[in-house]
């Protein structure tokens, strides 16, 4: 082991699946400052490991798990980690995070980081404890869900449910749905550009870390505990998810035209107040599911008091699952957006994506595209929500032709049934799936834009819109003026991006200086909010030099026809964010220090990012 | 002499918590824009109202948008926006959900 480093346990394991042997790699201080962790250590691997042609699914690709230097420690929310790989939606690269136990438990447990690589011969689950990472046989979990997959691991390991954290995939990752989540901990998933499916090509059911008895280093403890209350208050003053979840704000998301409905279709939503997370958390039984030593404690539980699906139980649906399950499908019973979220979570699908899918597919039975024939008996009517369920099941299983053909993701299945149809499909032409809202509308055309233009296979600086002033910069004082669009999301691109190299859930800690201070109370480096910028603006120059090796092309950043096209009703109608495209995105590729006609890092970039072995001419 | 009077309907106060938010009706002289229609309230607005409206820019706070008769309004329209009898103004957070 190297010499103790605060916020460091030092040490990642790296497994080959293709021979089941494990290696311990030392993680030192000069890697540390660099990278960080998280997502910056995932970077850094992607690029370092993986050389261009290496498909998502060969055995070369990787498969990283990292936490960062504040997982584990006594920061409120800091069981988040990041899934790092080469993914199936773009063939590039994807850093998702997802919250819970899992990156505390794998730090309690002896490491920063979990590396996979090559393709096992049989299908196995991996059980960090102790210091160690063991190899298990997993053929009698095969088919099993994601939430029996974790039941059944905690029976095998005889442990009680918050010994041990479990992220598992269901039949969409073991099926190669190209959209297949990763899921554990009762309903957290990391779940952009098809982390499951990548998992499952390696034939790995399941990633289980103990609650171990590792601590991590504090250089200063004292500091660490004020920050912390710090960064509470500041999440209790930003929004009301810590009140009412991230469905909070539903009602102002649809009367500021910003939900979406019916797959773009229209931008009105009448039963909004209804759907809401007010109307939920008022009318649903609640119990409280907190994820690691969080006391925000915004997860819940919840039981259906009323409809149709009085007495389901499920974890509560988020704003995203309200959405994708609500207006974009049609439908408006509440209590069926906690049964489709349960399904899709079971299934491990992620959730915005098989609602893109859908919602598409539901276009095209309305206007005749696809009829009984096609959907093979299942009336896809707007809000038919059974109808819903048992096309996420014939989705996790590639079953049928619609089965098959969503599976591949809304922008290949519209591509292939071509016509108009294939106009009508909500995607980035790079295959990110964007999240659940209409970014036409509401003040989301920074996050229409930079879904578009990220480097991180799914949103890389917004987070509930985009908050400049959190770092004394201009507000965005004009959110359909395309000149602001592109400053705001160049000039704060780096801080959501230092956030997510630190193991800590951006709904516990969102704002950008407490969360510094927490940093340096755990490692003692003293940074600033510049240094901070600095390490986000490096980890996504190595993304982007990843993702031009691996055939970025700067033409895919822009959004397809129906995602960039103009709001036909509501508050946003008749509004283009496509008239200035060009110009915004050469304004973006400048302000990041990218050449902006062809989108590559410049040599001054690379120099001052300490990039220069990864140019793209050298050696 | 003084012009005539319009009434126009302000929402949105104070907070999302409150899914239909405070409607207030407010008096305006004819030819008022929505620039005076923003100093009025924040001259005399206290407490939650404070969360949306700038006291001392007399104007909606950065994190907040407006639509007039449910369409969206510029911030450098303000000025130039003049309103008429029965128009009906909302206020929304940018950080909603998700």
């Amino acid at each position: 082991m190297g010499e103790r480093m605060n916020g460091y346990l030092g040490r990642l394991a790296n497994v080959d699946l293709s021979t089941g042997c494990v290696r311990e790699e030392v993680l030192d201080e000069l890697t540390a400052r660099k990278w960080v962790g998280g997502a910056g250590l995932g970077a850094k691997i992607l690029l370092e490991e993986i050389p261009p042609g290496v498909e998502w699914d060969a055995p070369e690709n990787r498969l990283v798990f990292t936490a960062g230097p504040l997982a584990g420690t006594m920061m409120f929310g800091s069981g988040t980690f990041n899934v790092a790989t080469k993914g199936p939606m773009t063939n590039l690269a994807v850093i998702s995070q997802a919250n819970g136990y899992f990156g505390a438990y794998l730090r309690l447990s002896g490491f920063d980081g979990l590396v996979l690589r090559g393709r096992s011969a049989e299908w196995v689950t991996l059980w960090v404890h102790d210091g160690r990472v063991e190899i298990r046989p997993a053929s009698a979990l095969l088919g099993l869900d994601a939430w029996e997959t974790e039941d059944a691991l905690r029976g095998e390991l005889g442990v009680g449910e918050r010994d041990v954290s479990v992220f598992a995939i269901g039949p969409a990752g073991q099926n190669g749905v190209r959209y297949a989540a990763i899921v554990g901990d009762r309903g957290h998933v990391a779940s952009k550009n098809g982390v499951g499916a990548v998992m499952g090509s390696k034939r790995v059911k399941a990633v289980v870390a103990s609650r171990g008895a590792f601590e991590v280093p504090v250089f200063d403890p004292q500091a660490l505990r004020l920050a912390n209350l710090e960064c509470f208050e500041a999440a209790k003053a930003f929004g009301t998810t810590w009140k009412w979840g991230t469905g909070g704000g539903f009602s102002n998301l649809a009367k500021s035209g910003a939900l979406p409905v019916k797959n773009y279709t229209t931008s009105l939503f009448s039963e909004h107040e209804s759907m809401n997370g007010q109307t939920l958390r008022t009318k649903f039984l609640v119990r409280s599911m907190p994820c690691f030593r969080c006391a925000i404690s915004h997860v819940k539980e919840v039981t259906v008091t009323e409809g149709p699906y009085a007495g389901f139980t499920g974890e509560e649906p988020e704003y995203e699952q309200l959405a994708a399950w609500g207006p974009q499908i049609g439908n408006t019973d509440l209590g069926a957006t906690v049964m489709l979220t349960r399904e899709v979570d079971r299934l491990g699908l992620d959730c915005n994506e098989a609602s893109w899918a859908i919602g598409w597919a539901m276009e095209c039975f309305e206007k005749g595209v696809f009829t009984l024939s096609e959907t093979e008996g299942l009336d896809l009517s707007w809000g038919n929500v059974e109808a819903v369920r048992v096309l996420l099941g014939r989705i996790s299983r590639r079953e049928g032709f619609l089965g098959a053909l969503l599976a591949e993701g809304v922008m290949r299945a519209s591509r292939k049934v071509k016509g108009p149809a294939e106009q009508w499909a909500i995607y980035t032409l790079k295959g990110v799936t964007p999240r659940g809202h209409d970014h036409r509308g509401g003040g989301r055309w920074p996050e229409l834009f930079d879904t578009c233009v990220s480097d991180t296979g799914t949103i890389q600086s917004s987070w509930s819109g985009i908050h400049p002033q959190f770092v004394d910069q201009p507000p965005l004082e004009d959110v359909f003026d395309p000149s602001e669009v592109s400053r705001v999301v160049g000039d704060f691109a780096g801080y959501r991006t230092f956030d997510d190299c630190l193991g800590i859930c951006r709904l516990a800690a969102p704002h950008p200086k407490p969360l510094l201070a927490c940093f340096n109370a755990v490692t003692g480096w003293n940074w600033t909010l510049a240094d901070a910028r600095e390490a986000g603006l490096r980890v996504i120059t190595a993304l982007r030099l990843f993702n031009l090796r691996h055939g970025l092309d700067p033409e895919n950043e822009r959004p397809s026809a129906r995602y960039g096209s103009i709001p036909v009703d509501g508050p946003a109608q008749g509004r283009d964010i496509q008239a200035k495209w060009d110009e915004m995105r050469a304004d973006y590729y400048r302000r990041m220090g990218f050449d902006p006609q062809t989108g590559i890092p410049t040599a001054e970039t690379l120099k001052r990012l300490g990039l220069e072995a990864y140019a793209p001419h050298a050696g | 002499m003084p012009g005539r009077e319009i009434q126009v309907v302000f929402r949105g106060l104070p907070s999302e918590a409150e899914t239909r938010g405070a409607e207030l009706r407010v008096r305006l002289s004819e030819g008022n824009t929505v620039s005076d229609l923003l100093e009025k309230l924040a001259s005399a607005s206290t407490g939650k109202a404070s969360l949306v409206l700038d006291p001392a820019r007399k104007t909606l706070r950065p994190e907040f948008l407006m639509t007039l008769n449910g369409r969206f309004l510029e911030k450098r329209l303000f000025p130039f926006t003049v309103l008429q009898e029965g128009d009906e103004l909302e206020v929304f957070p940018v950080p909603s959900g998700g």
